[in-house]
């Protein structure tokens, strides 16, 4: 008789009182250890101990049990394909993950909508073509992990659930961007190919290394530093906040993709070839980005307070941007092991003021990738 | 229902920054942020002086954990560095509107490493300041519930 067969016999036994109870007997788990709730509550930090705590490099089973439960021998094989802990693990993860739980927020409730004020025409464009380029990406970051989630062993449920709290965030983010571009009288702007080509390479990547380093590190380190430019720039109190929650939330998935990829390369740093290589093609994309009008425009039109002022002032605080998120990036590069101030292929007139230790002009990133331009 | 604080505070000093995080509390106690873990140092640079307090955001609580004249001594994972004058408009813009707005939110003022510049102990420490900036702008929002800040 298999498992999943109806057991006739057990119903009449157990009818009788007759209970099995090996389940009972046979407990191998924590039994008598009570953790102490830390300040926040609960936490999964609190209940990491014994058995469940010991999260294996290499899991022998593909199954959802829990780690540290009693697992029958005949479970089936759940067809995991990530099954190396060093894949997706990170120290932070467990922090993280409570992190995001505690502080998840609601677009619908917490943005103060009715405060938004009629703006300039040209500023209203400009705030609506950037809320439709973050509303474009953020669910990238949402189909990514998605796309990985069922593929990672269970054993590394930390790492699943992290993920979970992400893909929460960046339909939030999605959103929220798409009430603002639809709230004031704007509407949404223009979605351009070469965006697309930067979130299909994410999509399409062959390895979750490959798409956490392009997602997490280049991609969202970019879009937090868009974020914090979006609240410093924001036309009102409204935007501001909005650009307050995302950019607390994708500082999460920053601080894991960094530490994921430290824990990753401490682990086997053979392999750091092939994240350069990822991160070679990915910046290429990230200098066309830098060089759309819809990306660096709207930007340089909400520094400056309007179009007209942007031709004096608006480049000026595109370039402050960019230096900012090229020069964060590359500290989150050295911070993983990774570093790639020597192999950046940035053209110098991106490059201006970032400690970049390579001076040679690199054109052939800008040549090469002339996407949907 | 916060308790406000309405006597005169000299700043850059201990009273203000206790007085700080006891307001703070109260305004955050409904938890609806969620919680915060960070040590944070703030310096401030006079005409002759440097002088450094650190704050902890601990969970649900914010502590003073005092003046330092080596923010590594009290485990600062990250500290905001400015002048003087910057804290001071800072604060007035807040008292003012209740609440920091257009370029006097902290964000604003971090955003390009001037006026103020985040300095975290590596990357992700910096990273790990804007993973609170909601409750950091709270913090410091709170001062609306002080008395006049002078220096």
């Amino acid at each position: 008789m298999t498992d999943t067969a109806i057991n006739l016999d057990y119903i009449e036994r157990a009818k009788k009182g007759e209970f099995d109870l090996g389940w009972l007997k046979d407990n191998k788990s924590e039994w008598g250890t009570k953790p102490k709730p830390s300040k926040i509550g609960l936490t999964l930090r609190d209940i990491s101990y014994g058995s469940y705590g010991e999260v294996p490099d290499n899991p022998k089973l593909r199954t959802m049990a829990p780690r540290g439960s009693d697992i029958d021998p005949n479970v089936p094989d759940m067809g995991y394909t990530v099954n190396r802990k060093m894949e997706v693990w990170s120290d932070n993860l467990l922090d993280l993950y409570e992190e995001a739980v505690s502080r998840q927020w609601s677009a619908t409730r917490d943005i103060p909508w009715t405060e938004l004020p009629e703006l300039p025409k040209d500023i209203e464009h400009s705030i609506c073509q950037l809320a439709t380029l973050l509303s474009e990406v953020e669910m990238v970051a949402a189909d990514f992990p998605a796309k990985w989630l069922w593929r990672i062993n269970h054993d590394f449920v930390e790492a699943k659930m992290f993920l979970c709290t992400q893909v929460m965030d960046e339909a939030r983010h999605t959103e929220v961007f798409r009430k603002r571009a639809l709230a004031n009288g704007g509407g949404l702007g223009k979605a351009k190919a070469v965006v697309e080509q930067f979130l299909k390479l994410i999509l399409d990547a062959q390895s979750y290394d490959e798409g956490s380093a392009l997602m997490h590190l280049l991609g969202e380190g970019i879009v937090l530093s868009i974020f914090r430019a979006g609240e410093f720039l924001a036309p009102s109190d409204v935007e501001k906040k909005i650009f307050r929650l995302c950019m607390q939330d994708e500082a999460r998935h920053v601080a894991y993709g960094t530490m994921h990829l430290k824990y990753r390369l401490e682990r086997d740093p053979s392999i750091a070839e092939d994240f350069h290589a990822y991160l070679d093609r990915g910046e290429e994309l990230m200098t066309v980005l830098f060089t759309t009008p819809e990306v660096v425009e709207p930007m340089a039109i909400l520094a400056a307070g309007g179009v007209k002022q942007a031709e004096e002032i608006g480049v000026f605080a595109a370039d402050i941007l960019r230096e900012r998120i090229v020069e964060e990036y590359l500290a989150r590069c050295d911070k993983a092991g990774l570093p790639r101030r020597d192999r950046i292929n940035l053209p110098d007139a991106l490059l201006n003021n970032t400690e970049v230790n390579n001076t040679e002009v690199n054109n052939t990133a800008v040549n090469n990738s002339q996407v949907g331009n | 229902m916060v308790t406000e604080i309405k006597t005169q505070f000299k700043f850059p000093s201990e009273e203000f920054f206790r007085a700080l995080v006891k307001v703070t509390n109260e305004a955050l106690s409904d938890k609806s942020l969620g919680f915060a873990v960070l040590k944070m140092g703030f310096e401030v640079i006079g005409l002759d002086f440097v002088k450094r307090y650190v704050i902890n955001f601990d969970g649900y609580e914010v502590n003073y954990e005092g003046e330092t004249d080596d923010f590594d001594i009290l485990q600062t994972e990250a500290y905001v560095t400015g002048q003087l004058s910057v804290y001071l408009d800072m604060f007035k813009n807040i008292q003012e509107n209740s609440k920091a707005t257009g370029p006097n939110t902290f964000n604003a003022l971090t955003m390009a490493g001037f006026p103020l510049n985040i300095q975290g102990k590596d990357q992700v420490a910096t990273d790990k300041v804007f993973r609170f900036a909601e409750t950091i702008q709270q913090f410091l929002d709170s001062a609306a519930f002080l008395g006049e800040i002078i220096s």
